[in-house]
Order: C-alpha cells, then sequence, then structure tokens
C-alpha cells in the first residue's frame, strides 16, 4: 500500500513538474505582462479557446484575474512566442509554442511579443528554477504597499479592492485605501497625527492626507504621551516600481474641509504637524542559498527618509510660525528637519499549504534615532493579530514624539471569488 | 398561485442568465494558407459540380476564410462564414451549404487547430453584414490604437520627440522607460507659457518621476502673467482607467529664483493633485467610393480618417500662494482655499490611425472649471507634415483670480492667454 502511494505521488509529482522545461536565460527573454488591457486580451483568448474546446478545461484552467501571464521568447526567434505561461506564485500553466498559435490570434502574439511597446516587469524566476521563495516575495512586497486579498481590514490600514464592487475589466488592479500614521518614517498609527485615503494599486497610490477621525489609542504610549503630532490636509503620492519604493507627502493648516479636532480654533499654543515628508528604499531579497524558502523569506530595503515638523500657534484664529518650545527650547527656524539612512527588514515564516504565512515581522531602524519593531501572528488565513513596539533612542525627546510606544491591532482579510 | 409565478419568474431569470453565461460567439480569421485551401478548393470543386459556381464566382482558391462559431446549449455549430480576398472584401459562403459540402471540413474549422487571426471590426465587419459576428468588448486592433493615443500623449509613441515648445521625450527601447522634460503643468490648467516651470525627469509607461525648476519659457505670444515656478518634486501615474498626479513646490528653498518675473506679486503652486478617470473609444472614418484613374471600376476611400479618442474626466486641487520677496524672506500675504483650488477638469485626446509610422492629426483639448475662479482652457493641433516632422499650434487662457496683499488691498491676477506655434521633430 505505502508502495503505491509513493509511486501514485511521485508520478502526480513528475506530472506537474514535467511541464516546466529548464530554460536557459542565454536563449530565452521572459518577461511578465502588466499591461491591463492586453491581459485582458489574453483571458479573452484563453475563454474563447475553451469555448472551442471545452474538454481542455483540465489542460487550461479558466485564468484567473489575480493571474501572472509570462512571456517566453526565444533569442533565436525574436518575432515569435516560445510560450505562454498564465498562474499565480505556485501554480502556471504553460502554453507551449504550437498551441499558443491556436489560442491566440496573429496580431496579439506579434503585439505581445513587442515588449518594448508596452508595459511590463522581469519575470526572472523562470530561469531560477520553480521556488517558493517567489511566493513569499510576492507576499511581503504586497503586504507592504498593497494588498493580498480584496479586502484587508485592520485599525490601522483599510485596503479594498475596486473588484469588491464592481466586475468591470480591470477592478482587481485598483483598490481604495485609508491607513493611520506612516512606519516608514517612525510614526505608526495616531503619532502621525494623519490619516490618509487614497485610490491605490501594486505599482503607485495618490490621495488626500487628513486630520485622523479616531482619536482612540490602539496601545500605549509609555513615555511622552502628551507628545502626538496634531493633523492637516495635504496629499501624497507614491509609487514602487523595480524594487524602488518611494512616498512624499505635504500638508498644510487653514483648510476649511477640517482641521484636526484637537486644535482649538481660537487660540492654540503648541501645534506640530508634518508638513512635508518623504522616503525611498530599494529592496534587496536576500537570496534562497541564505535563507531556505522552507523556512521563511527575507527581504532588507536599505533607504533614505525626510521629515519636516511645522511648529505652529494659533492666536485669534490666525496661524503663527513659533520658534520656542514648551520646556524654552528655541528653534531655529519654525520648521523642525528630519532626516538620514533607514533600513527596514520585512520577514516571514514559510507561507503554508492554506496560501498565507504564520508570522509576518518588520523591524526599521531611521538612523540611530528610531526603532520600530512590528509583528503579526496570523491565525488564520483571515484573521490575524499584530503588535508594533516604536522607540526613540534618544535622551532628548523632541515636543512631538514618544520615548517608548506599543500598539496592537487586529487584521482581517476577506478573498471573494473570482 | 403567487408563489408558482413566482418561482416560475425565477427560474426564467436563473435560465437566462445561465444560457447567457456558457452560451459564446467567436469568430476569427483562418491565415494557415492550407487549411484555407484544404477548404476552398474542394468546396470550389463542390459548387462547380452542383451548378453554384456562377452564383459564388467571387470565391477565390487563394481567399482567407473567416470563421463565425456559437456554442449552442453546448454544442459548437458553425454560424458563419465567408472567404476573403487580397483587398479583404469578403465573400459570404452559405452556411448551410458549408455544412452540406462537407460536415467533416466544418469541423476541421471550428476546431481551430491551426494559426488564425483577430478580425479587425473596423476595416472589414462592415462589409460583413449578414454574418453573425460577436460584440466584442474588447478587440486587439482596438486595443492597439487605444494604447497608441495613450503614448503620444503621455509620452511619446517614437524613440524621440523633440518640440520647440519645450516638450521633449526621449524613449529608450531597451529599458522601456525614457527622459522627458516638459513645461508647464497641464491638468491644472497652466499649460506651455502658463507657467514659469519646467517638470524634468524620467519617465516609464505608467509612472513619471520628475523635478520641478523654475523657467523662462522660450517664446509664446499673447497678454499673459504665468504662474511662477518654484523648485519641487512630482510623480504623475497613468494607466487606460486611472491617472494621477502629485507635485509640491516650494519657494522658499534655498535654490536659484532669479527668474521671478515680479517678485512683489508673486503666485506659485504650493501643491498640485489630480485624480481623473479616463476611456477610449474608437472614431469610425468615413468611407467614399472613388473612381480609380488608371484601373476600371471604383475604390473604397477614407473622406475622414478613423481615429481614437480618449477621455479623461477629473479633478484637480491646486494650493495656491500670493506673496512677495523682501529683505528677510518670501513673506505670505494670502492663499488659495480649499474651494478656490479646486477644478473639474475634462480633457480629450484625439489621434488619427497610424498610417506607417504617422498619425496624421493629433488634437488635445482641455477644460478646467473652478468652483470659484481658476476656470481655463486649452488645445493643441499638430500635423505630420512628414514621417519625422510634426507641425503644432497650441493655445491656452485662465481667468483672473482675485488675492489679498499685505494691506488687505484686493490683487488681481490676471494668467491671461497665450498661442503657441511650434515644430516637432519625430524619429
Amino acid at each position: 500500500m505505502k508502495k503505491i502511494i509513493t509511486i501514485l505521488i511521485f508520478t502526480i509529482f513528475n506530472g506537474i513538474f514535467a511541464q516546466f522545461e529548464k530554460l536557459d536565460p542565454i536563449k530565452y527573454e521572459a518577461w511578465s505582462v502588466e499591461y491591463i488591457q492586453y491581459r485582458l486580451l489574453v483571458e479573452k483568448s484563453i475563454k474563447d479557446y475553451l469555448d472551442l474546446h471545452p474538454n481542455d478545461i483540465s489542460n487550461l484552467p479558466l485564468f484567473k484575474r489575480t493571474d501572472r501571464i509570462i512571456i517566453i521568447r526565444s533569442n533565436l526567434n525574436s518575432d515569435e512566442i516560445y510560450q505562454i505561461w498564465y498562474g499565480n506564485d505556485i501554480n502556471y500553466t504553460v502554453i507551449d509554442y504550437e498551441r499558443v498559435k491556436w489560442i491566440f490570434g496573429r496580431t496579439l502574439r506579434k503585439t505581445l511579443v513587442e515588449k518594448d511597446k508596452y508595459f511590463y516587469s522581469d519575470a526572472q524566476f523562470v530561469f531560477e528554477g520553480f521556488k517558493e521563495n517567489h511566493r513569499g516575495i510576492s507576499y511581503i512586497n504586497n503586504a507592504y504597499k498593497w494588498s493580498n486579498s480584496d479586502v484587508f481590514l485592520s485599525y490601522g490600514k483599510i485596503v479594498t479592492k475596486l473588484s469588491t464592487f464592481s466586475n468591470a475589466p480591470g477592478s482587481s488592479d485598483f483598490g481604495l485605501t485609508y491607513s493611520l500614521g506612516n512606519d516608514d518614517i517612525g510614526l505608526p498609527y495616531r503619532t502621525m497625527g494623519n490619516m490618509k485615503i487614497g485610490i491605490l494599486n501594486k505599482y503607485f497610490a495618490i490621495g488626500l492626507r487628513l486630520p485622523q477621525l479616531l482619536t482612540s489609542l490602539n496601545g500605549k504610549i509609555v513615555e511622552g504621551d502628551d507628545n502626538i503630532l496634531n493633523g492637516s490636509v495635504g496629499g501624497y503620492g507614491a509609487f514602487h516600481h523595480s524594487g524602488i519604493n518611494t512616498e512624499f507627502g505635504f500638508s498644510s493648516l487653514n483648510e476649511p474641509i477640517g482641521n484636526d479636532p484637537t486644535i482649538a480654533v481660537g487660540d492654540s499654543s503648541y501645534i506640530n504637524f508634518i508638513n512635508v515628508y518623504g522616503n525611498i528604499n530599494y529592496s534587496i531579497i536576500i537570496p534562497p542559498k541564505v535563507i531556505n524558502p522552507k523556512y521563511g523569506t527575507v527581504i532588507l530595503r536599505p533607504g533614505f527618509f525626510y521629515y519636516s515638523v511645522a511648529h505652529r500657534d494659533i492666536v485669534g484664529g490666525v496661524v503663527n510660525d513659533r520658534l520656542t518650545s514648551p520646556n524654552g527650547k528655541i528653534y531655529d527656524t519654525p520648521e523642525s528637519h528630519l532626516k538620514g539612512v533607514s533600513l527596514r527588514v520585512d520577514a516571514i515564516s514559510r507561507i503554508n499549504k492554506y496560501g498565507f504565512p504564520r508570522f509576518e515581522i518588520t523591524s526599521q531602524t531611521l538612523g540611530i534615532r528610531n526603532i520600530l519593531g512590528k509583528l503579526v501572528f496570523n491565525i488564520t488565513k483571515s484573521i490575524g493579530i499584530s503588535g508594533t513596539v516604536n522607540y526613540t533612542n534618544s535622551n532628548e525627546i523632541e515636543e512631538w514624539e514618544s520615548k517608548n510606544s506599543v500598539y496592537f491591532d487586529i487584521n482581517m482579510k476577506f478573498d471573494f471569488a473570482d | 398561485m403567487k408563489f408558482i409565478k413566482t418561482v416560475s419568474i425565477l427560474i426564467l431569470f436563473t435560465n437566462s442568465i445561465t444560457n447567457a453565461q456558457t452560451d459564446a460567439l467567436v469568430a476569427w480569421e483562418v491565415i494557415d494558407e492550407n487549411i484555407n485551401q484544404d477548404f476552398l478548393g474542394p468546396y470550389l470543386d463542390w459548387l462547380d459540380i452542383n451548378d453554384k459556381l456562377e452564383e459564388n464566382n467571387t470565391i477565390q482558391g487563394t481567399d482567407h476564410l473567416i470563421v463565425s462559431a456559437e456554442v449552442v446549449k453546448g454544442e459548437l455549430v458553425l454560424v458563419g462564414l465567408a472567404a476573403m480576398d487580397i483587398n479583404e472584401i469578403p465573400n459570404p459562403i452559405d452556411v448551410k451549404e458549408a455544412n452540406e459540402f462537407d460536415s467533416s471540413l466544418v469541423k476541421m474549422l471550428l476546431e481551430r487547430k491551426y494559426a488564425w487571426d483577430d478580425i479587425d471590426m473596423v476595416s472589414v465587419a462592415g462589409s460583413l453584414k449578414g454574418i453573425k459576428l460577436p460584440q466584442a468588448i474588447i478587440n486587439v486592433f482596438q486595443e492597439r490604437n487605444f494604447k497608441e493615443v495613450r503614448d503620444i500623449f503621455w509620452w511619446t509613441y517614437r524613440q524621440f520627440d523633440l518640440s520647440s515648445d519645450l516638450r521633449w521625450h526621449v524613449r529608450q527601447k531597451s529599458t522601456n522607460s525614457g527622459f522627458f522634460v516638459a513645461n508647464g503643468n497641464e491638468e491644472a490648467g497652466y499649460p506651455n507659457s502658463l507657467s514659469r516651470s519646467v517638470n524634468i525627469g524620467i519617465s516609464s509607461e505608467i509612472l513619471k518621476q520628475y523635478i520641478i525648476i523654475p523657467w523662462e519659457p522660450i517664446y509664446s505670444f499673447g497678454e499673459h502673467k504665468p504662474i511662477e515656478g518654484a523648485w519641487g518634486v512630482g510623480v504623475s501615474f497613468d494607466s487606460p482607467q486611472f491617472g494621477a498626479n502629485v507635485s509640491y513646490q516650494d519657494i522658499e528653498l534655498d535654490l536659484p529664483k532669479s527668474i521671478i518675473s515680479d517678485s512683489s506679486n508673486v503666485i506659485y503652486p504650493h501643491w498640485t493633485q489630480s485624480l481623473y478617470y479616463s476611456s477610449t473609444f474608437r472614431i469610425p472614418g468615413k468611407r467614399k467610393l472613388v473612381s480609380l484613374i488608371n484601373e476600371p471600376g471604383v475604390a473604397e476611400k477614407f473622406v475622414r480618417s478613423p481615429g481614437s479618442l480618449r477621455v479623461k474626466v477629473g479633478l484637480t486641487y491646486q494650493k495656491l500662494i500670493y506673496g512677495s520677496f523682501q529683505t528677510d524672506g518670501f513673506i505670505v500675504y494670502d492663499e488659495s482655499s480649499f474651494v478656490e483650488g479646486v477644478n473639474i477638469f475634462g480633457r480629450m485626446e484625439y489621434i488619427t490611425d497610424r498610417v506607417g509610422k504617422t498619425h496624421k492629426w493629433k488634437i488635445a483639448g482641455q477644460i478646467n472649471v473652478g468652483l470659484v475662479g481658476q476656470t481655463g482652457v486649452s488645445t493643441t493641433v499638430s500635423y505630420n507634415m512628414y514621417d519625422w516632422l510634426v507641425f503644432k499650434l497650441s493655445g491656452a487662457y485662465k481667468a483672473p483670480m482675485t488675492f489679498q496683499d499685505a494691506d488687505g488691498n484686493d490683487y488681481t491676477w490676471k494668467p491671461g492667454f497665450n498661442i503657441i506655434p511650434g515644430l516637432s521633430i519625430s524619429l
């Protein structure tokens, strides 16, 4: 019996991996189609072919909106597609050269093979063999600035893909977002004074910075509990492409759509808000040789950060620049500028058979002044709990920053049928 | 009774949805010459034997077949067939006759295990009357054209696009990224010389990252007092559905600012944000029958070229600062309120279909409607004189806006209008 099971397992595995021929990067080129409209054309072609050949569904599963499409071109015949792969990070269906001609029309094949004319991203992993690491990398990157689920819901961040509301083509590529604070500049949750509301996709985010509506603190500021930044009204923009992640934002006071409720409109003595911030980092993936994907995936993000804290007071409803702090410190300018190098490490445990990692760990240092650590424990694929610790490594705590603080959150994730 | 009625309606509704989901209509052009000949050769012989060749004398053995197939209740059936000649004129083949002729050959056609191509609905579908064709929402020919209109106005469809009004794009094919220079802030309604700033940066298919530099427009005609430029940064994003832009400028940055036109009345955009939804449409051309000079008969010619029209509708917010440079730095007198800063904008971008390497006409028009002030219009018309040389004419107008100066008096800023003729080299 044991022997039969072993043979069966071996046969199944052999069958699955037989289709993934080892490709030589010298002979072939591979990229992933990112231009939405061309992705839809590929989806339509696969659907049409399945309409003509319904019995082929076992060899050619239906295309899911979240599937990646990989084009493989032979350098010996650069006018034709050698293979098309589609699927997610662990399961790809390979359409070989002959069937590519049956499934995709000539004009679409010609369009897809001209990669310099549309939006694509690298798919080098097809040359590296089929590694679990890629699934982990996608998970970490999506969790950082996009979402691994149709809906991600927590106290500090909400992402809802437009596919939740609409079946329109491309709706799973865009989402709406709400977030509190900004971990990247060491100001998580309420400490930044702002919330962000915007539109985003895998590559960009843009929206408004507004004073936060939620005034309750999801944790405890151990030291410096009055030192929370005020809210202001402004905007932000971010992009993530080719391993580079950057974000910048700006804001000011005196907007009629709602100042921070903590600021008295008539007179307010010590107002501090982030009027400009920015950060940029580059993703370095720790190779599987160093950390075996069986245990997890790690991404390092070295970069730079900058933010400016504007010091103001309001007298008789008029906003004025301020050069003194409550403890008598004299500022050179009404804005304090903080900048320096940053290092962020994102790590997850191995993605289990249910499609989620049990642990997600983030640690970050901004110069040597600010240290942030975050641990997420995923109880199931849909629910997890997190704890965040933020520490300012200085004996001189500024009027807007806390020394030690800890926050707790619940993460909920929902996926709807494709 | 009521219950039975409700259930019946529900069943009917469910059934209609199920049918709508399972039934499918697919059409294509057979481009495998062997398949075309394998079918048409014997079919012409069959027509000859059955004395039907004369009434089908337009069908040739070298034609390409157009096949339309439908899944009806789980079964694949032929619902349309035509033979298309070298001039892309399709001649319908009777489906009933085709089935009578050889059902195994029809089956071979329907299986589509050969090279084929999509049908260009614009050039062919009009001549395929009487043949059941899918009303495809998405078609590769159309999408290629739509991509071109997006490329042309986002960056360039070519490799180099260098315009005398300072709109430069160099697109590097090997990395699919580029370098660009652009004068002004188009979405906010300050294009070209209505702004004394220039954006210089890196562009790609979806993103532009740039720095903003104060700049003196090279040339322009009209009566205008442009918005001042200040050093800053910006990011723009564009996709077929959504686009956005965010930029920040600070006139107090300790960088060269000697090109301020009027240091006692400085108006500059402190930050700008825009978000838009876009959709692209096909604009059909108009054909006319014309006599041929050297050949007998008539031929069809476009009297109005078909093209693609992209429409963007969105919101822009721009925070304008009014102040002046004094000995102790920049003094802010007034700034636009949220209501004054908000604009609704509509923009259309149109190109005629590419012939060879050239899109003959490129037209863009934009209107910004402010809730209070900041209303403006702008347009650009480009005509390709040669493959590589384009003549363009741009114009823009922005309505006046009132600020309060240091003494509380009104200062009316009149951005005015400009007209800029230009030449562009596209390679």
